[in-house]
Formats: structure tokens, sequence, C-alpha cells
């Protein structure tokens, strides 16, 4: 559902049940649906002669390592650096329509199989062509379950090669969004796969641009002018990290910056009026804002239902978000696709808070929260869940944590503030951190129930899907798996003098190739 | 004068050194485990294991200290947690920057205290004067993250004269170095005039001005010598305060600097690039303090370094 305030920001904003229906008319839920595509690339009608200018983001975070493997990170920067620099088997474009990349083809056989066809003209940077052994390598690895992004696949899936252009990707269960999982998984080289070292020394792809270095904060592409569909219109893209929000601001202000990514409330009010800026929004913003995890005292149901009486969900987002980020009665987003408000609504009601902490903790409980400006307004945020933790009887000791650090360590504190972004446009996507062995890692979580309900939503058919997914939302509700804070609608700010600049419903920047500089 | 310099060299090392011991205890003793904060949100227990020995803090205190120390002989301050890169390397980037930043500053600072400072002693009544006393107090109630955010507001945002932010080469020097060169002024400004003042009473200077010496050579001449002498310790001080990163201007200017480096080598908790900014800094601040010294004796003969 579109929000009222969509009709003045760009069109390339997308609501998440429309994008379901696109992905849906792809063949998500037409099993015996052929989608063999008979349109170009879309990166080919976008590129045409030399490449020139430099589109610089302003982010407020930094790649999560100096590593460049795309299924070892789940950053903001990760996936925008490894969305320009690899290629997937299937892509996106502006509408979210599925569209083809290094597959040229695809037919859905089964819920467990899909065929496709690839291309023969894709190389790698350093002149290798990438080939279907590469395909076979990039996705099996996955199945292996020992990869930060191995929830985007089901255990064991595999690629069988039928030909040097023909291959299978089998999944040993049913795997509904499977096709979701092939947009999303980069073809990386063999080599690199069976060498990891060599993630260390840069990003090794086939995208439509190459790494060039990561140095001073700062992440550089250049255009890969030998691209399969052809050169990009812009020759060269940063990615800057300025920690501080109005150091940020005022880059982009003051035309250091092109695009600001995950902007505030304040950040948007600052360019209200201005016809030099135009305001995106990554949607379905597949965001949300939680609060975890069950380290120690959290184990303790009573202790989590107590904060999610606590905290004023509402006032929060009123205020410091000043209501541009909705409130959600579930585990998912609230414009999720199936996505619907549950029961119990936890209400605020310190009174009941702090008699659920006295009754779990007569003593008392201390909680560490580790804090950061990760997430816009958090420190602010913050403040507030500590200080609101406090008056019913928790005292919080909380830690200030450069971004970095604090994305590489969350889950070893208590309770802090946090986002998970969807990578994918289903809550498939969201229900998955939840269960194996990244609800075990992101968590702590752990619980069979939950995963036989996971594992029921992916195994659904289209009729049965909407009970399986609200079934598993359910279940993280009542428990307060996470306390849902708020949909985190990431918005950015776009200089008018980047023309055409596109985003499709994902956290990367696959569309930037069609975008370009004005002089 | 060489023993002096000799003592003051020994006492610099043994300074330097207590500061490493210091921060290095200090470190392992605040909260958080460089591992834990490192690996990845996915790593098991045995990866953040892997990662404490790759950082050496699974050795015992003293043996970590041993090796810091070693190394550091050798020009070798380790790698940064954080940015997975030599602290020297990080370090040789970033000092640079702050050091124009910091000289920048100091020279525009000077220029005004000496030229404003010496006409508000001379004559204390007049514009000059006025002057002189309104813009030590403007500067000492203007925070630098205000007149910081006054002057982005103004010149970049407003005019679109000089960049907001970041570091592309002397332009981006002009802000942040206004910003800081407003923090340090009120001091100068202020010691100069009063020990302007009070050396332009001296009988030399009567002597001075009725064998008719311009009054231009008397005050940039013979005064200013004998009246900088208080300007210079706190030059010092002022020096000091500038190569610890203006962490304040640094982060509003996103200014690549030494400052903004040692903060987010703080929240990251990167043991091995505190240490080095530290010890980088305090090494510098101990020279630059030494050489002021040295200066002091030049400056007025009446300074004797060796001490009885």
């Amino acid at each position: 559902m579109r929000h009222p305030s969509d009709e003045h920001e760009s069109a390339s904003s997308l609501s998440r049940r429309s994008f379901l229906k696109a992905a849906t008319a792809a063949g998500l839920s037409g099993m015996a649906a052929t989608a063999i595509s008979t349109v170009l690339p879309l990166r080919a009608m976008a590129a045409d002669g030399t490449p020139t200018g430099t589109l610089t983001f302003g982010n407020a975070e930094p790649p999560t390592a100096n590593y460049w493997d795309p299924a070892a990170g789940f950053g903001l920067v990760d996936e925008q650096v490894a969305s320009l620099v690899h290629d997937t088997l299937i892509s996106w474009d502006e509408n979210g329509k599925m569209v083809p990349s290094i597959a040229t083809e695809w037919t859905l056989k089964s819920p467990t199989t899909v065929a496709l066809t690839i291309r023969t003209d894709a190389k790698f940077h350093d002149g290798t062509p990438l080939t279907a052994e590469d395909v076979k390598a990039s996705i099996d690895r996955l199945g292996d379950g020992k990869l930060a992004q191995s929830m985007v696949a089901t255990p064991g899936i595999s690629v069988n090669i039928l030909s040097p252009t023909s291959i299978e990707v089998v999944s040993p269960q049913a795997f509904g969004v499977i096709l979701n999982a092939l947009a999303f998984i980069k073809i990386l080289p063999k080599a690199n796969i069976a060498n990891p070292d060599n993630f260390k020394k840069g990003a090794l792809g086939s995208g439509p641009y190459k790494f060039v270095s990561y140095a001073d904060n700062n992440v550089t592409l250049e255009a890969n002018t030998d691209y399969w569909g052809g050169a990009p219109k812009i020759k060269t893209v940063v990615f800057s990290y300025i920690e501080d929000n109005q150091a940020r601001i005022n880059a982009l202000l003051g035309g250091q910056v092109d695009i600001l990514s995950r902007c505030s409330a304040e950040d948007l009010s600052r360019v209200e009026g201005n016809d030099q800026f135009t305001t995106t929004k990554v949607s379905p913003p597949s965001q949300i804002v939680a609060l975890y995890q069950h380290n120690g005292p959290l184990k303790d149901l009573k202790l989590r239902q107590a904060l999610a009486y606590a905290i004023d969900r509402q006032a929060i987002s009123d205020s410091l978000m000043k209501g541009k980020n909705p409130i959600a009665y579930s585990s998912l987003p609230s414009d999720a696709p199936y996505y619907k408000p549950l029961e119990p609504k936890f209400a605020p009601d310190l009174d009941k808070a702090a008699a659920l902490v006295k009754e779990a903790y007569p003593d008392g409980v201390t909680l560490r929260m580790s804090t950061s400006t990760l997430v816009p307004n958090q420190i602010e945020i913050d403040q507030v869940i500590a200080s609101t933790l406090q008056s019913i009887g928790i005292t919080v000791n909380v830690e200030r944590l450069e971004v970095g650090a604090f994305r590489t360590s969350y889950n070893t504190y208590d309770i802090n503030l946090n986002t998970l972004a969807s990578f994918n446009n289903d809550p498939d996507f969201i229900l998955g951190f939840y269960t194996g062995g990244t609800g075990e890692a992101v968590f702590h979580f752990k619980d069979e129930k939950y995963d036989e309900l996971y594992k029921a939503q992916r195994a659904a058919t289209p009729d049965t899907r909407a009970d399986a997914v609200t079934a598993a939302a359910q279940y993280l509700w009542e428990n307060q798996a996470a306390l849902y804070l708020s949909d985190e609608v990431w918005y950015f700010i776009v200089n008018k003098r980047v023309q055409n600049y596109k985003r499709a419903p994902l956290v990367g920047e696959n569309l930037v190739p069609q975008a370009s500089i004005a002089a | 004068m060489t023993m002096f310099v000799v003592r003051r060299v020994l006492q610099a090392i043994v300074i330097v050194l207590l500061i490493a011991v210091a921060v290095f205890i200090v470190l392992r003793l605040s909260a958080g485990d460089p591992a834990k904060i490192r690996a990845p949100v996915f790593a098991r227990p045995d990866v953040i294991e892997q990662y404490r020995h790759d950082f050496g803090t699974d050795r015992p205190l003293i043996e970590q200290l041993g090796s810091f120390f070693a190394g550091a002989l050798h020009g070798d301050l380790g790698q940064s947690f954080r940015f997975q890169a030599p602290v020297m390397g990080l370090i040789a980037d970033a000092l640079p920057r702050t050091l124009m930043l910091a000289a920048v500053s100091l020279l525009l600072s000077l220029a005004i205290t000496i030229v404003l400072g010496s006409l508000a002693a001379l004559q204390p009544r007049s514009f000059w004067g006025w002057l002189s006393s309104a813009l030590a107090a403007f500067g000492q109630s203007a925070p630098v993250f205000w007149s910081g955010a006054m002057l982005v507001l103004f010149f970049s945002l407003g005019l679109h004269w000089l960049p907001a932010g970041g570091f592309n080469g002397p332009s981006s020097l002009v802000l942040p170095a206004i910003a800081v060169t407003l923090s340090i002024l009120p001091t100068q400004l202020r010691v100069l005039r009063s020990s302007m003042e009070g050396v332009l009473k001296e009988e030399y200077i009567r002597t001075a001005n009725a064998f008719g010496v311009r009054p231009a050579r008397i005050t940039f001449v013979y005064a200013l010598k004998n009246a900088s002498l208080p300007l210079l310790t706190v030059i010092g001080v002022d020096i000091g305060y500038l190569l610890g990163g203006v962490i304040v201007a640094e982060v509003i200017f996103d200014f690549p600097g030494i400052g903004e480096l040692a903060l987010t080598a703080l929240n990251a908790r990167d043991y091995p690039l505190i240490q080095g900014i530290t010890i980088v800094t305090a090494t510098t601040f101990v020279i630059v303090n030494l050489l002021i010294d040295l200066l002091y004796a030049r400056i007025d003969p009446r300074i004797r370094l060796e001490q009885p």
C-alpha cells in the first residue's frame, strides 16, 4: 500500500504489495509458469558512450570489513558495493519485475527446481569468462549453511550443470521464493571461493562497476566499459562514510555528496522546499527496528514482555521520527506482504511492565546496551528507551560505539536498536533472521517450534502462504523475539544533478548504471 | 645548553614511555572485548578466539606490553583492529592534515594577535582596543561546534564559496582553520595585550621614544620581543591542543585528521590505534615544548637553561 506522501516522491518508490504482485507475475506463484524473457538486459539500454562524472553517496556506515565476500556481510554498503560489482542470475527492474541478467531465461519447473540458461559473454573484471562452474560454486556454498547469507537459500541447495549454458538449481525442500534467492545471490569467480584470502584484496565480480579501492572511509568503484550489458553512464561511484549526521547533511547541501542514504526526519526537513533535491525511499521499506536479544537476563519471556509494555513506540515515532516511520503490530513491517496486525497490542503500561520485571527479577536486573549513529536518531531513541527502562526497575548500562564497531558487535550486548533490512522482497527474509544458524548468531534465538513454522511458510502454496506467514510472525510477536519498534523507512535525498536515479526495491544499487550526472 | 637538551630529551623519553604504559593498562581495564567487536556477528566462539589470538589479546598483559614496545622500537605500532591496516600508515595519512590545520590556525591566530594585541596595548581606548576585547569575548563564548556550524551555514550552504567538509585541497582548510582560530585566539590576544601593556611602560621603551626611534619599530621590534615570552607559553599549550586533533572541529567538518581518527579508534575500542595516536601526539607535544624552552633562551638571554 502506498503512503499518501508517495505522490510527491520519486516514481521509483514501490510498495511491497505491488512488488509482490510483480514478483508473483514473474513466476513466484505460478510454479509451472515459464518465465522465458525476450526483454533485453536492462543495463544494455542504459549504456551508451563513454562513462563520465562521479556519483558520491553519503552513508552513515562503513563496509562491514575490508573483506569483500558478498555472502559474508549484511550492511547497506556491503550490498551497495556488491550489487554493482557482481552480477546475479536474475535482476530486478525499477517496477519490481524480474529481468534477465546472467541467466537469459529461466523456467520454474517445480517448487524445488529452476532451469536456467546462462549467457556466454559475461567476464569477470580480471578478464576470465564467467562460466556455469562459477555459478555452481557461488550457489552451492550457500547450501552449506556456514555463511551469513545462507539464510537466503535452503540447506543443501545446489546447482546441476547440464551443459556450459544450461543449469538447474535444486533445493532439497520446497522453496517458494527460490527465484528471489537467485535474484540476490552474487556470482563470484570459483577461484576466489576456493581461496577466500582473495576476498581481502578487494571485490572481483563481473558487474557494471569494478572495485578500485577502500581508503579514507571511501569505497571507490569505476565503470566497467567492457560490461556485457554495455558501459554504465557514470564513470566513478564513491560510497563515502561520514559518521556525524550534521557533517553528512552538510556535505549533501554543500555539494560534496550527491545522494544521502538513510535520512532522518530532520534531514528531510532540511531539504523541504529546496528544488535542488528530490526524495526517494526504498519501498517496500523492508526495515524493522528491533530491540533484541536473548543473552543473559532477556532469556526470560516476562522481561521481554515488560520491555514491550514499557516502551511507547508511537510516542517515539511521533516525536523523534516526526511520524515518518509507521508502527507495526507484528514482527513484520506494516506494509510487508501478508502483514496483519496481531494481538496482544502491548499497549504502553508502565505499571504492568514494572510488575513483570519484579516478577522475573525481584532483586533487579541490569542490561548492557550499545549505541551508535547507525540508525537515524539512534542516540536519542536509545536515551528514551534507557530512561524508560530505568523507570520500571531495569538498570541500563549504555556504551557508545563507532558505527563499524557497533555493526560487528551488537549481539555481544543484551539490548540495542538495530535494523533488519530486507535484501529480498518477501517476508521470508525477515522471518529467516530468527531461524537456524542465522537466528542463533543474530539473536541467540533457537526455537524448534518456530523453525517448523518458518519451514511451513517456505513450503506453503500461494493459497496457504498468508496464513503460514502470519502463524510464524504471531509466534515471534507473542514471544517478543525482538521488540519491533517501527518500520524504518529508508529515505534517500538525491541532488538533481543525478539524473534518472532509480531504486529497485532492494537494499543495493543495481539500477545506478542507468543514472547519469548532469554536466 | 647541551646538558640541558640531553637532560630534557631523556626526560621526554621517560614521559612518553610512562604515557604509553598508562594508556596500555587503562585501555585493557576498560570495557569491551576488541575480538568480539571486530569478529563478524555470525562468528562462532572458536572464530572469536581466533580473533583474540590474531590481535594478541589472549596473551598475558606483560607479554602484550613487551611485544608492543619491541614493535614500537622498530617503528611498528601494530595493526589497527578497526581498519585492518598498519597503525603507522593510518597516522601518517591523518597527521599531516592535522598538522596543516594546526599550522594554518596557529599562524592565523598569531597574525591577528600580534597586530591587534599590539595596537590595542598601544591605544587601549581606541577602536583597536574595543575590537580586541570584542573578538576575545566572542571567541571565548562561541564554542567550536557552534562557530563551525555557523561558518558552514554561511559560507558553504549559503554562499557556496567553500566546501562544508572533507579534505579536497587547501580550500577544505579554510573553514576549520577559522573555527579553530576563533577558539585559540582569545587567550593569545589577552596574554599578549596585557604583557605588551606592561612592557610599553618599561624605561627602555621611554628611552627609545626619547631617542626618536620610530613608534612602529619600538612596538613591533623592541616591545614585542619581550612581551612575547608569556605568549610563547600559551602557544606551547595551544600546540598540544591542536596536535591532539581539534576533535570537535574535525568531526563537524568531517576533516580526516588525527582527532577524528582518535575518536573513531576510541569508539571502536581499537587499542593499537589509540596507543599509536597517543604516543605520536605525546612525542610531538614533548618535542614542541622542548623547542619552546629553547626559544625562551633565544628570545631572552637572561634565561639560563643550565640548571644549578
